[in-house]
């Protein structure tokens, strides 16, 4: 059983170098080889999940002779459950690229990092220390920046890319600073033993609550949450198997899974808790207020994606369950988002078009791309009994026994949910087509992964019900479920006045109301943190940048001459301590 | 406290800095030669007041007779007598200003660490006894010297050699 | 076979001897010499390789001779993990020169040999050298053939300035460090650095002197400037970027490894052996420290705004010299473990940065920017191993300047001076220093070039490229083996310190008392 532990993340990352091999001789045998070493790792996930039996085994070899770190990997239910669930979402993204990168060029690129990010991710979440993680965590970044980038002929694709690169670097310095104070005061990353040493003298109250800290913001990075978000939605450049492995799979649950594999840490201190709601609760509102206005369509499902990790954040900080409710929300959230994703990104295939407003109509001619696109829509905004209603009407009755606020923020979030939800829907398949030609439904190979995702939106509750990896006793308060139907109603509603029966008002007031259209505006640019990066760009690193460059003048008497001063100031260093 | 040997250290000083300013300042290359081995001279002139007696012979047979004599003879066969053009030199006060700071604050330190009162008079060392050090002590180390002199000249020769098929 | 580690460092520098001379004879015999003379070049330092790994592995007998006794060697750990690291560089150079001068005329490229062999012959004593005296002509072989391949571009003026700015700064870190030696052999009448450790305290009889702290000081601080300035850590930089820019491509690759890593094998056994000494209880810890921060943010900052891809390389071997100073301020042996495994994988990740930038550049006639747009569809292996290389000091797990650079700044956490600060300082450079090491890769792959022709990879670029690639990939999954010769050579630095002076240290404060 353990070494399927092991080799479910080694075998996506050993079969990286045969791709561009395989790729030389036959273009073909090399996506359908690629398609085979995801279909091999779900296998080991499923298989892996079966045999598990219960409690936490741990294997290891020693990496670093320093502190003896090893490579080891951790076995328990939650480590299970997801590995098994993300081969098995890869498993579908990669079948479904086969069809949706046809024809395009750098395939072997393609699929090389496709399994690399898949099995770094995998490596990740199978981790047993802090080490192997922030290894892991960084390889997954640079796959994630360079597929973001993968259409590099255009401009906003690269720049996309290392915009996403450099943003998630921010959350990736303090997890780094994390590691290595906790690697400083413990001698050891291993989570077991970092739990047992909470609180105890090296790693007291302080260090906790700084340790905590530095992981919040590292996996507020990883995870896009405000204001760490702006990488997300211009990710969207990169191809759509690429997005939805992004949001549903691996790269930002990466960041989730950290803050639930340390839950003991963080509850250690009520302090981090509240931090880490107050992170998710902002994120929740933020998220979908910008998913409301936007016009792309996977820039609608990328601010979803924020704030549906907002609410798992809030859910962990709610810290009733110990991280479990925020697991399931994240299984229930890849599930519909990769179902979103791949929908859109048939929509995008046949129509060549992202835009809401370009779109409509579809619901005839892109049938069984209509049925996937609505049972995610359903899914998200949380209609029984698909998954996503358990998974959210779960987190806001736990909520409701803890934290009132965040039950009742994280309840009414969902009538923004719910608009966005459907106005993506009505703009993009109801209505009348404004396409020039009828857009064809995609191939067979797009399909079959789509199909498979509504049945897992439909019935996966009833699995992750039936699983004992990690026991989800599901208890929804029935006020909770009054509570969330008055508002999918109420946000079903408000799109269909505003975006059905009374269009022409609807944009007479857009256009009116002052308020609104800055409102709009300041969503639109994502909340202007682009401009303040910027603003720190040109105001603080290139002026150092610049005053640096300055002090080369290679004249070389001025050379010779700031040397004699360094030796001035070095022995008057010296002699500060000393003398 | 101002005794012969004081005098003697100062005026030797005075030589040997002012002379290698010269040999960098001036405008002519001969004359800039022709100091530089005043230069040496001072230097040798140091050794003798230090009781080095067989290393300022050395100094003056190699560095006076040979090197000194050497670059005059190359500067007046090879170059025709050419006066360099006057640049621009703004940060000359600077450098002068940094490089005489450096220079006091090193006599402070050594003046701190009262070295001239103190250090006795050291062993003088024959010219035989110089010999058995480098023979049986530092051997090695003159082989290396050896090899850096023929490395010299192979590099030498790789500058100076003009491509010609 | 018995080698005495006393002499072990001559039979390795007879041999290369051997090969540089043979190399020089061989360069009447005509144009098709420089094959000859590279693979000659190639044998000798393979063969020195293996020497020295052989000695390490005690096929020669004894591992390592007593660095307190009258040898002018210290052979340990130390020597052969650096020795190993100088010889692969110049390995590396010697397979990729006869590609990049394959516009010179071949008598001159066989003297290239020559030149590149004197040179390693100097890195190798230099390493190995446990005596002042030693340590200074050994400074001096290695220099002085440097200059020359500095200045190998003879019709290029940009190549004849670098070798101009080179020798004269050059001469000036010779000067300064003559001067310290001088300084230190006024206090102790000695030369052995394994033995003045012991008479410092004696230092008193020998002269007289109660009050030679400030010499000892002020030699210490000739010290740092000297080892600063091929170290290439700020203050004492300027001369990098020029030299580096205005050199033939390959001779920087050289220069900013095996000249700086074999600068860092005597600086280490002068800091943490001579200046161990109880008499100074010198606490350097806040000079690094500045010199570390100082090099890391002029070095990283100013490698943002330019425009020329050696120059980004050179500031970025100014910057690495700040990360390696963090061991050394640090000190104790995880700081010394960091600082060499960082300078280990330092020589080839920046060897293989030069080496491939070099292919690039002669191939596109410029070393701008712009003119590496597209270059990734032009040629397979030389923008690969860049990135690989580039990546790797950016410090990106898998490869090895991840590791490396994580023990620095674990060691600067663990430091007991409270380090703390630097480490956070190191980490937000290395996160800025990403910027312009992804620029290049952005022009690389990313950007549209105006020609799509595809270039010629000659074999021994490849090979040498390929080489360099595997082992910071290789160095990057598996760190294991080379942190635990790091950690070795660290270890008998700290045993040689602490059982030689720990009781001195304590003698000297009852004294004091």
């Amino acid at each position: 059983m353990i070494y399927a532990a092991w080799l479910i993340w080694a075998v996506p990352i050993i079969s990286v170098p045969f791709i561009p091999l395989i790729g030389m001789v036959s273009q073909r045998g090399r996506n359908w080889f690629a398609v085979l070493a995801s279909a091999l790792t779900a296998f080991i996930g499923f298989y892996l999940a079966a045999s598990f039996s219960s409690g936490m085994t741990e294997s290891s070899i020693i990496w670093l002779p320093i502190f003896k770190v090893p490579v080891q990997v951790l076995v328990d239910g939650t480590s299970v459950l997801l590995a098994a669930f993300i081969s098995f979402l890869s498993f579908l993204i990669v079948l479904y690229s086969v069809g949706y990168m046809k024809g395009e060029k750098g395939q072997s690129r393609y699929y090389s990092l496709i399994l690399l990010f898949v099995g770094a991710m995998l490596g990740l979440v199978m981790a047993g220390n802090l080490i192997q993680l922030y290894f892991f965590w960084e390889i997954v970044g640079i796959c994630s920046a360079f597929l973001i980038a993968f259409w590099y002929d255009k401009p906003e694709a690269r720049r996309a890319g290392l915009k996403a690169f450099v943003v998630t670097r921010f959350g990736d310095i303090a997890l780094f600073i994390a590691v290595l104070i906790v690697l400083a005061n413990l001698k050891t990353t291993n989570y077991a033993s970092i739990f047992s040493a909470i609180g105890s003298k090296p790693f007291g109250t302080n260090t906790v609550l700084l340790v905590g800290i530095l992981l919040l913001i590292g996996a507020m990075g990883k995870s896009a949450q405000v204001p760490l978000h702006v990488w997300l939605p211009d990710a969207m450049e990169g191809p759509t198997p690429v997005s939805a492995l992004i949001h549903a799979a691996t790269m930002v649950n990466a960041g989730v899974y950290l803050v639930i594999r340390m839950f003991p840490l963080f509850s250690y201190s009520s302090t981090l808790l509240v931090l880490v709601t107050i992170v998710g609760l902002t994120s929740m509102i933020f998220g979908a207020a910008c998913a409301v206005v936007s016009e792309d369509l996977k820039r609608i499902l990328a601010y979803s994606t924020i704030s549906q990790l907002g609410i798992m954040f809030a859910s962990i900080g709610v810290g009733t369950t110990l991280g479990a409710t925020a697991t399931y929300h994240l299984i229930s959230q890849g599930l519909f988002k990769a179902l979103a994703f791949l929908a859109a990104g048939s929509v995008i295939t046949a129509t060549g078009s992202r835009n809401v407003e370009e779109l409509g109509g579809l619901r005839k001619s892109m049938k069984y791309t209509y049925i996937g696109f609505l049972f995610a829509m359903l899914a998200m905004s949380g209609v029984p009994p698909l998954i996503g209603f358990w998974s959210k009407d779960w987190i806001v009755s736990t909520a409701l026994t803890s934290n009132v606020v965040a039950a009742i923020l994280i309840a009414l979030s969902s009538v923004l949910t719910t608009i966005y939800s459907f106005r993506a829907l009505f703009k993009v398949f109801y209505g009348k087509s404004k396409l020039p030609n009828e857009p064809k439904e995609s191939s067979t190979v797009m399909i079959v992964p789509i199909m498979t995702l509504v049945v897992s939106v439909t019935v996966g509750w009833l699995v992750l019900d039936y699983q004992r990896l990690v026991p989800f006793n599901i208890t929804i308060d029935p006020l909770t479920i009054g509570m969330s139907l008055a508002a999918i109603a109420s946000g079903i509603g408000i799109v269909y006045v505003a975006f059905s029966s009374r269009t022409a008002q609807t944009q007479s007031l857009m256009g009116r109301n002052a308020p609104l259209i800055a409102l709009r505006k300041y969503l639109l640019e994502g909340l202007g943190f682009d401009k303040f990066y910027g603003f720190l760009y040109s105001r603080i690193v290139l002026p150092l940048a610049k005053t640096s460059s300055y002090l080369e003048s290679g004249w070389l008497g001025v050379n010779m001459g700031l040397m004699l001063a360094s030796v001035l100031l070095i022995i008057f260093l010296v002699a500060l301590k000393v003398i | 406290m101002i005794d012969e040997d004081t005098i003697a250290f100062v005026v030797l000083s005075v030589l040997t800095i002012g002379a290698a300013l010269l040999s960098l300042e001036t405008r002519q290359v001969v004359y800039g030669a022709i100091a530089l081995a005043f230069s040496f001279l001072g230097i040798a002139g140091l050794f003798i007041l230090l009781d080095a007696t067989f290393v300022a012979l050395f100094q003056i047979i190699v560095y006076v007779g040979a090197i000194a004599v050497l670059i005059i003879f190359t500067v007046m066969v090879v170059t025709k007598e050419v006066e360099t053009e006057a640049k621009r030199e703004p940060f000359k006060p600077l450098a002068i200003g940094i490089a005489t700071i450096v220079a006091l604050a090193v006599g402070i330190v050594a003046s701190l660490s009262n070295l001239n009162s103190k250090y006795p008079v050291g062993p003088t060392y024959a010219a035989k006894d110089i010999g058995i050090q480098l023979t049986e002590v530092y051997y090695i180390p003159l082989i290396i010297l050896g090899l850096i002199l023929g490395a010299s000249v192979v590099g030498a020769l790789t500058l100076v050699r003009t491509d010609r098929n | 076979m018995y080698i005495s580690p006393d002499q072990f460092p001559l039979y390795l520098a007879g041999v290369l001897a051997g090969v540089a001379l043979t190399i020089v004879l061989l360069s009447v015999t005509g144009k098709r010499s420089k094959y000859i003379a590279m693979g000659l070049s190639t044998a000798g330092f393979a063969f020195a390789i293996t020497f020295i790994v052989l000695q390490a592995l005690g096929y020669f007998g004894t591992v390592q001779n007593n660095p307190t006794s009258s040898s002018l060697f210290a052979t340990d750990w130390v020597s052969y993990i650096f020795g190993v690291a100088v010889l692969l560089v110049a390995l590396l150079v010697g397979l990729t020169a006869v590609d990049y001068f394959s516009d010179v005329i071949g008598t001159d490229v066989t003297t290239f040999y020559a030149l590149l062999v004197f040179t390693t012959i100097g890195t190798l004593l230099l390493i190995f050298s446990a005596n002042l005296l030693m340590m200074f002509v050994a400074w001096e072989m290695m220099s002085i053939p440097s200059y020359v391949l500095t200045g190998f571009k003879k019709k290029d003026p940009a190549s004849n300035e670098a070798a101009v700015k080179y020798f004269v700064i050059s001469a000036f870190s010779s000067a300064v460090l003559l001067y310290g030696i001088s300084l230190i052999y006024l206090l102790t009448g000695n030369l052995s650095i394994y033995q003045i450790v012991r008479l410092m305290p004696n230092g008193m009889t020998v002269s007289g002197m109660t009050n030679f702290q400030p010499i000892g000081l002020l030699a210490l601080t000739f010290f740092v400037a000297g080892f600063g300035i091929k170290l290439a850590a700020v203050p004492f930089h300027m001369w990098i970027p020029d030299a580096y820019q205005g050199a033939p491509t390959i001779v920087s690759a050289l220069l900013s490894t095996a000249t700086k890593g074999a600068t860092f094998a005597p600086a280490i056994r002068v800091l943490f052996v001579m200046f161990s000494s109880s008499t100074f209880q010198p606490d350097w810890t806040l000079t690094f420290a500045v010199l570390s921060v100082l090099s890391m943010t002029l070095g990283n900052f100013a490698a943002l705004t330019q425009k020329s891809v050696t120059r980004i390389l050179a500031y970025s071997s100014i910057g690495q010299a700040g990360y390696i100073l963090i061991g050394v301020a640090a000190g104790g042996q995880l700081g010394l473990t960091g600082s060499f495994f960082h300078i280990l994988n330092y020589a080839t990740m920046q060897s293989c940065a030069f080496l491939a930038a070099a292919l690039i550049i002669k191939n596109v006639g410029s070393d701008n920017l712009d003119s590496f747009n597209g270059i990734g569809k032009r040629v397979a292996v030389a923008p690969m191993a860049l990135t690989l290389s580039l990546l790797a000091l950016g410090g990106f797990p898998p490869l090895s300047g991840f590791w490396s650079k994580f023990v620095l700044f674990l060691s600067a956490f663990q430091s007991t001076s409270n380090l703390s600060w630097l480490a956070i300082v190191a980490i937000i450079n290395s996160f800025v220093s990403i910027a312009f090491y992804v620029r290049i890769v952005k022009h690389m792959y990313l950007d549209e070039g105006n020609s799509t022709t595809k270039l010629v990879e000659t074999n021994g670029f490849k090979a040498s490229l390929i080489l360099a690639s595997a082992i910071i990939v290789g160095t990057g999954i598996y760190p294991g083996p080379l942190i635990e010769f790091a950690t070795e050579a660290a270890r008998s630095f700290m045993s040689e310190i602490s059982s030689t002076q720990l009781i001195e240290r304590l003698a000297f404060i009852l004294h004091s008392l």
